[in-house]
């Protein structure tokens, strides 16, 4: 065959053309045009739908508009999230509105994509709508954004429980690590703050702990450090009754009892309405697993926590 | 084989002066651009040079396919729908086919992957040189000539070996033109059905089987190239006589055998070369001549299957006009079926239009043809000969009343064409600055203004052609316009019509 | 080529050229003459896709007081040579006009009047994508007397004619 050094270019000319064309608008689409500086915003991309009279977020082309029937959107959003929205229409024009999250009325034309961004400040559930007559199914055309409150007080905590001691560490950090390896935070909240919700139980929600320390009475960070001294200094705090380190030591030796009991040894939670369901949260007798040394511990880190400042609303 | 063509008004087959460098044996004026244009000579002699053509034209298409299935349903916002049936088919009907003869033929990419299978390359030559043959070949694959081709490589039946399948497919496809022409998925689906099995015919039959035989495109190009003013010829018929090569037709190491499965050296009329220029290659001789000529220098019709090819392109000319550049709504929704769900009027429409394009309008024409030879009495010409030479101006005619129909379509909606130059796919994109151009149609209010010339133009040549063709036939003068005078009168009653329907 | 036959040539197209013409002539004085321009109102419905009345006859010179309505989706409505194009919203009283050659002219009327000083047959089509059939929508304004209906019959006779006469002439043989 004559001319094979040519032939085979040609051939390879051939393989990459084709795959260049069926890449690259894919590729264009998902690098340039959408620009990645725009990572930081959700985008949400609309398709009116005459027809069948709704917005959907699923992705609506020339293969499969005919074929399929479209799910009408309901996208879910955070609180104070930046969100890209981008308006196409399928058929004819549309009218976007959406006037509880402000947002005018956009035209929206067939084979154009109309783009705004927005955030949304409060949560609820915002309906939007067509307001151009758009065909017989156009009074159906309502879709909502439903936009969830911004907070969230769980964070995921990873493998908790195969962290890592901290080597020669002191009082307040065993506790503190001891506290994160046996979770206490999924019930009582990171760092100590509470939330939540227990079932029936007479104090509503799981309480905090962050505020062990004006509740032992001990309103003075040197106090708060003579008692964690102690306690690292392996002395029992009743031996200290004669020559009391802190004012009101009574208080805090009762409620250093309490506590150390109550960790020990569990309790159930008391029910809200007697003749209810029995509150499913239950403070564990961890004294099955943490000796009394861990004990004093986790009660010296307890001591350092500080309670949250309370915003109107959220719970805690 | 002459074709017996007549400039002057004479009677008899063929002029006296003999074979000039600026005239063929039939006496017409022809400029052979090979020679007047080295550089093209240079390109199309390169092995390279269909690849070279055909190539970018696959990339788009196949673009075309992506944006139909992964772009905006909206026809007029998708670069399938607008560069194919606003730009390819304005430029295919007014510029390719009148100035270049079948030229998409030789850029389409529909039998791209067909003939690489069969050739087996792309653009290297497969040849065996007699003189070189040992005797023991054992390469697998079909012996035509000297190429060896891959594939079953079946003749075409010879039931079919007409333009009739592509008669009847161009007419389906344009029964279903008010879906076609709107929802790109439809045209991905009718495009990518026949590049599939145009791959699929080649490993079945010879050559361009589906190019010669089933494209539906080739159907009306082939009709109309023969108007056109380009052609490809052998440039002296004696040294092809002397020829012991055959290298056109055979095949050598130069070039494969004509693709198209035409002797080059008979070669007499465009309709059926697709200028893929393999055997400007393999002959020996550098005896093709790609030529320059008048306007309507083929005149030969030489099949019912071509003269019914005209009377369907008329028949679609006109519904077309009247339903799609016409004002009445109803039409539309029979056409547009499957948005109306008007099945009934969508079975009535179809029913017209196949009667109208297959049965009365040949049968009005066969009625005029044979009023004429009744005038004329009694004539030597075969009924056969005089209906065929009598439907000739219907091409040239043809020809012009399509360019008048699609005129509209390219000033009123062009605009589509720079919107989807900058986003092809309906995504939002905005390549080169146009993709928010508005709907812009260009001077509308002056179509009609255009039209007119160009159909009067059109009755010009189709009288003119009728009457040669006539005097051809007819021994006498006076005999000659009694025969062509019923025809003459239908082919005006239809531009005006037609008048009627652009202007009125 | 024989001088007498290019001779004869040149007096052939000579001759088609001087029936069109004359045909067009003759076309062109024998339209009727249009009567005394008036003043119409005109409410113009649109729907996918069609605009009723889909041929609208009016005399030169006559005035129109147009109104649109659509039926279904958002229509457009551009006439051609009259530099005027409207957006029709379905189910509102309003609709939007606006001049093509002046982009962002756009106004909400409830009525737009046009004077017909240009006669002939000018389409009018829809200007916003509809649906499917969006390129297609279109009826028609034929402003009489619409002079280039019969001049192009008169034409189109004329070359019959014209082809005539010089299939008629003798011939000198070749």
């Amino acid at each position: 065959m004559k001319a094979l050094g040519m032939e085979r270019a040609a051939v390879g000319i051939t393989i990459v053309g084709i795959l260049a064309v069926l890449i690259l608008p894919f590729l264009y689409e998902s690098w340039v045009s959408r620009p990645a500086a725009r990572a930081d915003m959700r985008v949400i991309t609309l398709t009116a739908i005459a027809e069948t009279g709704i917005w959907t977020t699923e992705e609506v082309r020339g293969g499969n508009y005919f074929a399929k029937t479209f799910a009408p959107a309901r996208p879910e959003l955070e609180v104070g999230e930046s969100v890209l929205l981008r308006l196409k229409s399928a058929d004819v024009i549309h009218d976007f509105y959406c006037p509880d999250l402000g947002i005018e009325p956009v035209e929206v034309y067939p084979g154009v994509v109309e783009e705004l961004v927005f955030t949304p400040d409060a949560p609820g559930a915002f309906d939007f709508y067509c307001t151009t007559v758009c065909g017989q199914a156009h009074f159906r055309m309502r879709g909502q954004f439903i936009v969830r409150p911004a907070t969230s007080t769980f964070e995921d905590p990873g493998e908790y429980w195969l962290a890592e001691p901290p080597e020669d560490p002191s009082l307040v950090e065993r506790g503190e690590w001891l506290f994160k390896r046996h979770a206490c935070f999924s019930c009582h909240g990171e760092g100590g703050h509470g939330g939540v919700r227990n079932a029936n139980y007479v104090k509503g929600t799981v309480p905090a702990l962050d505020s062990m320390a004006s509740e032992a009475s001990l309103y003075y960070p040197e106090d708060i450090e003579a008692i964690v001294s102690a306690l690292e200094k392996e002395i029992p705090l009743e031996d200290l009754w004669d020559d009391p380190p802190v004012p009101l030591f009574n208080v805090v030796l009762a409620k250093y009892q309490a506590v150390r009991e109550l960790i020990r040894s569990g309790v159930p939670a008391g029910k809200l309405d007697q003749e209810g369901p029995i509150p499913p949260l239950v403070m564990p007798a961890w004294g099955q697993v943490l000796s009394d040394s861990d004990i004093d511990a986790l009660i010296a880190y307890l001591l350092t926590l500080e309670p949250q400042e309370h915003v109107a609303g959220t719970s805690g | 084989m002459k074709t017996d063509r007549n400039l002057q008004g004479a009677s008899s087959s063929g002029s006296t002066a003999g074979p000039t460098p600026s005239e063929d044996s039939a006496g017409g004026r022809r400029i052979d651009l090979l020679r007047l244009l080295p550089p093209l000579k240079w390109f199309v002699s390169r092995r390279w040079f269909q690849f070279a053509v055909v190539f970018p034209t696959l990339l788009l298409f196949l673009l075309f396919l992506l944006a139909g299935i992964f772009g905006s349903p909206v026809g007029n916002r998708n670069i399938i729908v607008v560069f194919v049936w606003i730009l390819w088919w304005f430029l295919l009907i007014s510029v390719m086919v009148p100035f270049a003869s079948r030229v998409w033929c030789t850029v389409c990419p529909f039998p791209f992957f067909g003939e690489w299978l069969q050739r087996r390359s792309l653009v290297a030559v497969r040849a065996i040189d007699p003189k070189q043959r040992t005797g023991e070949e054992s390469e697998s694959g079909v012996l035509i000539g000297r190429n060896r081709y891959f594939g079953l490589n079946r003749r075409w039946p010879k039931a079919l070996s007409s333009i009739w399948l592509q008669n009847i497919g161009f007419l389906a496809l344009c029964t279903f033109s008010a879906l076609l022409l709107t929802r790109p998925i439809v045209s991905v689906m009718i495009l990518g059905f026949l590049i599939l099995l145009a791959t699929v015919l080649h490993l079945i039959y010879r050559h361009r089987a589906f190019c010669s035989y089933v494209c539906p495109v080739s159907g009306f190009l082939s009709l109309y190239a023969m108007t056109s003013m380009m052609e490809i010829r052998s440039a002296d018929t004696d040294v092809c006589a002397q020829c012991g090569d055959k290298g056109c037709l055979a095949g050598n190491d130069a070039g494969w055998g004509c693709a198209w499965g035409i002797y080059p050296s008979k070669l007499d009329r465009n309709n059926y070369c697709g200028l893929c220029m393999e055997c400007v290659k393999s002959c020996p001789h550098d005896n093709m001549a790609l030529n320059l000529r008048p306007f309507g220098s083929d005149t030969q019709l030489k099949g019912y299957d071509e003269a019914w090819k005209a009377f369907i392109m008329l028949a679609l000319a006109l519904a077309y006009s009247v339903i799609f550049l016409g004002p009445w709504g109803f039409l539309k929704d029979w056409a547009n079926v499957t948005e109306s769900k008007e099945v009934g009027g969508f079975l009535l429409y179809t029913v017209i239009l196949w009667a109208g394009a297959l049965v009365v309008i040949p049968g009005i024409f066969a009625l005029a043809v044979w009023i004429g030879r009744r005038l004329a009495g009694p004539h030597e010409a075969s009924a056969k000969q005089v209906f065929l030479g009598f439907a000739y101006p219907l091409v040239p005619l043809g020809l012009l009343v399509w360019v008048a129909f699609s005129l509209p379509l390219l000033l009123v909606n062009g605009s589509y064409i720079l919107m989807v130059l900058s986003d092809p796919f309906g995504w939002g994109w905005n390549l080169f600055g146009t993709a928010n151009v508005a709907w812009t149609p260009v001077v509308p209010q002056w179509v009609p203004y255009l039209q007119v010339p160009l159909l009067l133009v059109g009755l010009a040549y189709a009288l003119k052609a009728g009457w040669d063709q006539a005097t051809r036939l007819f021994g006498r003068q006076s005999q000659a316009l009694k025969a062509f005078a019923p025809v003459a009168v239908v082919l005006t009653v239809t531009v005006l019509y037609f008048f009627k329907l652009y202007t009125g | 080529m024989m001088p007498q036959n290019r001779a004869h040539q040149v007096l052939d197209t000579v001759i088609v050229l001087a029936t069109v013409l004359l045909g067009g002539v003759v076309g062109y004085v024998a339209a009727p003459k249009p009567p005394a321009p008036q003043e119409r109102q005109i409410t113009i419905r649109a729907r996918q896709y069609a605009y009723e009345p889909e041929v609208l006859r009016v005399n030169k010179g006559d005035t129109l007081r147009l109104r649109f309505i659509s039926e279904d989706v958002v229509h457009g409505f551009f006439l051609e040579g009259y530099d005027l194009d409207v957006k029709i919203f379905p189910l509102e009283p309003e609709f939007e006009v606006s001049r093509p050659s002046k982009p962002g002219s756009g106004e909400r009327v409830q009525e737009v009047a046009i004077t017909v000083e240009r006669e002939g047959k000018f389409r009018y089509r829809c200007s916003h994508t509809c649906g499917y059939m969006h390129p297609f929508m279109q009826g028609e304004m034929i402003v009489a007397p619409n002079r280039l209906f019969p001049t192009s019959i008169g034409m189109g006779l004329g070359v019959l004619f014209g082809g005539l006469i010089v299939a008629a002439r003798k011939r000198k043989p070749a």
